[in-house]
């Protein structure tokens, strides 16, 4: 077995072997968003793809409510691991939905070949 | 429609005519984010932080960041901001009834590396530009 394999294949057994602290969760890909300009809106190219991914949350941050305007939008964000071999690339126009929320994928904070750790903000 | 979404629809429409398409050049407006920009694209944002001659009307700066490969030396730089002259500089345009965008005299600044991704080179082209609405 290679040893690209052999951290894949230890990888999903690292997230059976923390059972329930691995949520289901689908991600929904949209490929190839394009801007009309006659439109003046994002058109999306091809279909939405929809995938199942197990994520782990690493760290909950719920914000205060303020009333400091520069953090009034702030809301509810997670940082969530998941297997880089499931999700491929990602854009700001993909989302993800688990406990029964969906998210917007804010941005990547690491990523290597096996393991990404995005920070998402709820949307709903 | 108001005057700042009306102006968006009138610098658009620059970018959305068949000749613009047809010059095959990315581009593309503020707070879109392309997945794969590629080597060479514009990015466009209209300003409209200018009085205007009544309250269907603004007056602003049309601020067009030119993007090129880092390394290529200045020329196709340059032949963009031609290129965007030959759209804009001294034009009128008006797909609105009683309404016209009339766009001034250009201005191109060297930005340099871009700080985001050091493989391209980039440049902003300025264009001062009058929106007139009707009351």
């Amino acid at each position: 077995m290679s040893y690209k394999n052999l951290i894949d294949s230890n990888l999903n057994r690292a997230f059976n072997l923390v059972k329930d602290l691995a949520l289901d969760a689908v991600l929904s890909k949209k490929s190839d968003v394009t801007f009309d300009f006659a439109a003046g809106s994002t058109v999306p190219d091809g279909t939405i793809e929809t995938v199942d991914v197990k994520i782990i949350v690493v760290e909950v941050n719920k914000e205060k409510q303020s009333s400091d305007r520069n953090n009034e939008h702030k809301g509810v964000k997670n940082k969530i691991m998941l297997k880089r071999k499931e999700i491929g690339d990602l854009s700001i126009y993909d989302s993800i939905n688990y406990e029964g929320f969906d998210w917007n994928i804010a941005s990547t904070i690491k990523s290597d070949g096996y393991i990404s750790m995005l920070e998402v903000h709820r949307s709903t | 429609m108001g005057r700042y979404e009306n102006l968006q629809t009138e610098v658009f429409s620059v970018f959305a005519s068949t000749a613009w398409v047809a010059e095959t050049i990315k581009t593309y407006p503020e707070n879109y984010l392309a997945v794969t920009p590629g080597e060479e694209f514009l990015k466009v944002y209209p300003i409209p932080s200018g009085q205007g001659i009544n309250f269907n009307s603004t007056s602003g700066l049309l601020i067009i960041d030119i993007f090129v490969s880092a390394g290529a030396g200045p020329s196709r730089v340059n032949q963009l901001a031609d290129k965007l002259d030959l759209y804009l500089a001294g034009k009128s345009i008006s797909t609105a009834t009683a309404a016209v965008c009339q766009f001034q005299d250009s201005s191109l600044k060297i930005v340099g590396t871009d700080k985001d991704n050091s493989s391209l080179y980039r440049a902003t082209y300025t264009i001062p530009f009058n929106y007139f609405g009707v009351q």
